[in-house]
Formats: C-alpha cells, sequence, structure tokens
C-alpha cells in the first residue's frame, strides 16, 4: 500500500510531535500505575453450576406457578360441577331428611311403597291434622 | 521480551515488572495509535493513561486467545471509540459546541507540523464516521497489514476492504472540494 496511490499529501508520524522529552515522562508516570491502582482485582470465572442455577430458578419459579395455578384451577372447577352433577346431586338428597316431603315423593314415585307407619310418622312430623286430611280427601 | 514472556511473566507473580516490559515495550505504538484518532497530543495523553490503567485490571482476565499487542489495541481502539462518543455527545448538548470537534483540534493542536494541505487531510479523516477512520488511520497512518487490523477490530478482511474504499474516497471528495 503507497500513500502516493491516493493523490494525498503524504501524512506521517512526523507530522506529529510531542513534548520535549515526553515519551520518558509520560512512561514513568503510566509505571506508577501498579502502585496507585493496587493490585487488579481478580474475577474468577463461574462455575457451571452459579451459571446455570438463575435458569434453574426461572424453571421452578414457572412449575410453582403451574402447579399452583392448576390446583386453584381445580378447586374452582370442581365446586361449579356440584351444582351440576348428577351425582353430587344424588349425594345431596341422602342428606335430606327423610320427613321432606320431596323426597318421600320422589321416593314413591320410584316404586318403593310406603308402609302405614311411615305414612303416619310422616303425617305428625309435618304438623298435617286430620281436618286438613279429611278436606284433602273431600278435593279429590 | 517477547509478549509470551511478558505473561509468563506476569503470571509468576512479577507482575509489576511485566506491567513495566508493557509500558516499555507499547507505550508509544499505543501513543500514536491514539494521536492520530483523536488529532490532539492532550486528549491522546489524558486516554493513554486510563488506556494502561484498564490493562493494569484486565491483565489477570487475559486468556492469551489473542497476541497480547492484538488484545492492547483492541483496547486502546475500544477506549478511543468511547472517547469520541462522549466528546460527540458532550458537543450535542452544549448548543455552541462547534459541530466537528476534531477538526477544532486539528487546527488548534500545537504539536502538528504539517503544512496547510496535510492540515486538510488531518481534517478529512476527522471527519470520517468513527470506524471508518479508525480503519483508515490503521491502514494509512499505521500501514497495518488487513489481517492485523481484522484481527483488532473483530471483523473480516472484506469488511475492512470495504470500508477503507469508502473512506479513501469521502477523502478524495472532500479534498477536491477544497
Amino acid at each position: 500500500m503507497k500513500k502516493e496511490r491516493f493523490d494525498m499529501p503524504s501524512l506521517g508520524k512526523e507530522d506529529f510531535r510531542v513534548p520535549e522529552g515526553y515519551f520518558t515522562s509520560l512512561k514513568e508516570r503510566l509505571n506508577t500505575i501498579p502502585d496507585a491502582a493496587g493490585s487488579p482485582v481478580c474475577i474468577p470465572a463461574l462455575r457451571l453450576r452459579d451459571r446455570l442455577l438463575p435458569y434453574v430458578a426461572l424453571a421452578a419459579c414457572f412449575a410453582f406457578l403451574i402447579v399452583i395455578g392448576n390446583t386453584v384451577l381445580r378447586r374452582t372447577t370442581s365446586r361449579n360441577t356440584q351444582d351440576t352433577d348428577p351425582l353430587y346431586a344424588a349425594m345431596l338428597a341422602d342428606l335430606i331428611p327423610v320427613t321432606n316431603p320431596y323426597a318421600v315423593f320422589y321416593e314413591a314415585e320410584q316404586g318403593e311403597t310406603l308402609s302405614e307407619e311411615e305414612i303416619v310418622d310422616y303425617l305428625i312430623v309435618s304438623g298435617t291434622t286430620p281436618e286438613m286430611l279429611v278436606a284433602a280427601t273431600d278435593e279429590e | 521480551m517477547s509478549d509470551r514472556e511478558i505473561i509468563a511473566l506476569y503470571k509468576s507473580g512479577q507482575q509489576e515488572k511485566a506491567f513495566r516490559v508493557i509500558v516499555d515495550t507499547y507505550s508509544e505504538r499505543l501513543y500514536w495509535h491514539v494521536r492520530h484518532f483523536l488529532c490532539s497530543h492532550e486528549d491522546a495523553d489524558d486516554l493513554l493513561q486510563d488506556i494502561f490503567l484498564k490493562i493494569w485490571n484486565s491483565l489477570p482476565g487475559f486468556r492469551g486467545e489473542a497476541k497480547l499487542y492484538t488484545w492492547m489495541f483492541r483496547i486502546a481502539s475500544n477506549e478511543a471509540l468511547n472517547f469520541l462518543g462522549k466528546q460527540r455527545v458532550r458537543a450535542a448538548i452544549q448548543s455552541d459546541a462547534l459541530p466537528l470537534e476534531s477538526a477544532r483540534e486539528v487546527g488548534a493542536d500545537p504539536f502538528f507540523n504539517g503544512d496547510e494541505a496535510q492540515g486538510f487531510l488531518v481534517r478529512a479523516i476527522s471527519e470520517l464516521p468513527e470506524k471508518q477512520r479508525l480503519v483508515f488511520i490503521m491502514r494509512y497512518l499505521e500501514e497495518m497489514p488487513y489481517e492485523e487490523i481484522a484481527e483488532i477490530l473483530n471483523t473480516s478482511v472484506g469488511a475492512l476492504k470495504a470500508s477503507y474504499h469508502f473512506a479513501v474516497n469521502k477523502i478524495r471528495k472532500k479534498l477536491k472540494k477544497k
């Protein structure tokens, strides 16, 4: 590479100068850097475990969030199904006292026969008076 | 003393002695590298102190993957680029700042010996984009081979040749305009 090729004025180190004895004083100044700055701080290279730790922590956070989210979702969903699930309705029906007229009616509809004693017990518990029974029979 | 011997000296525990050898061997070359780039003796002098401080602090991390000389030139080039970047930001903040601070430096630098034509050339160089300027200086003024510049600037020889070509064309145009 020749500078003349570009039809430019030649330019070199000789066209720039420095103060008298500059490089001697520069070297002296630069040689004081270790004393002024002290020993360089040696930063040890990170071990594989330390390098992976943030990623593992991040993955653990994600897993935790997924588990929590899944649990909350399951609970919410199961509560909603309790209202509509026929199995749950049947279970609930078992908890209803036998004195519940609807339950009795339901059972009667299923073809189970009630004994006379059960009917009497029901009428007593439900507060049905003999007059009401007579009136009801008359209506029919 | 070769780069390998300097590093061996450093690793043997004689860190200050190794640093002194580095200063003796490379301070002048690094000074000229920075001086050509910044076009100012004062700025080059200030920056050289920072560059050698950085070299001292970074030496424990030097793994020997690159040559010591290449590694130090890379530090110097990066520091010079940062310095210019800061200077530009400062100039942009100050409303009365000159648009070409380096051009101002060329005229103001009492340590420039060149004639008027050389002054124009230095001014044209200082108006180049920073990276083109760096490539041009390393190739034209310091006469480094492309392979070495590529290693220092961590780029390809092809990209450097293109960058140098653009820089030469820009300088030619500027010199024709004067």
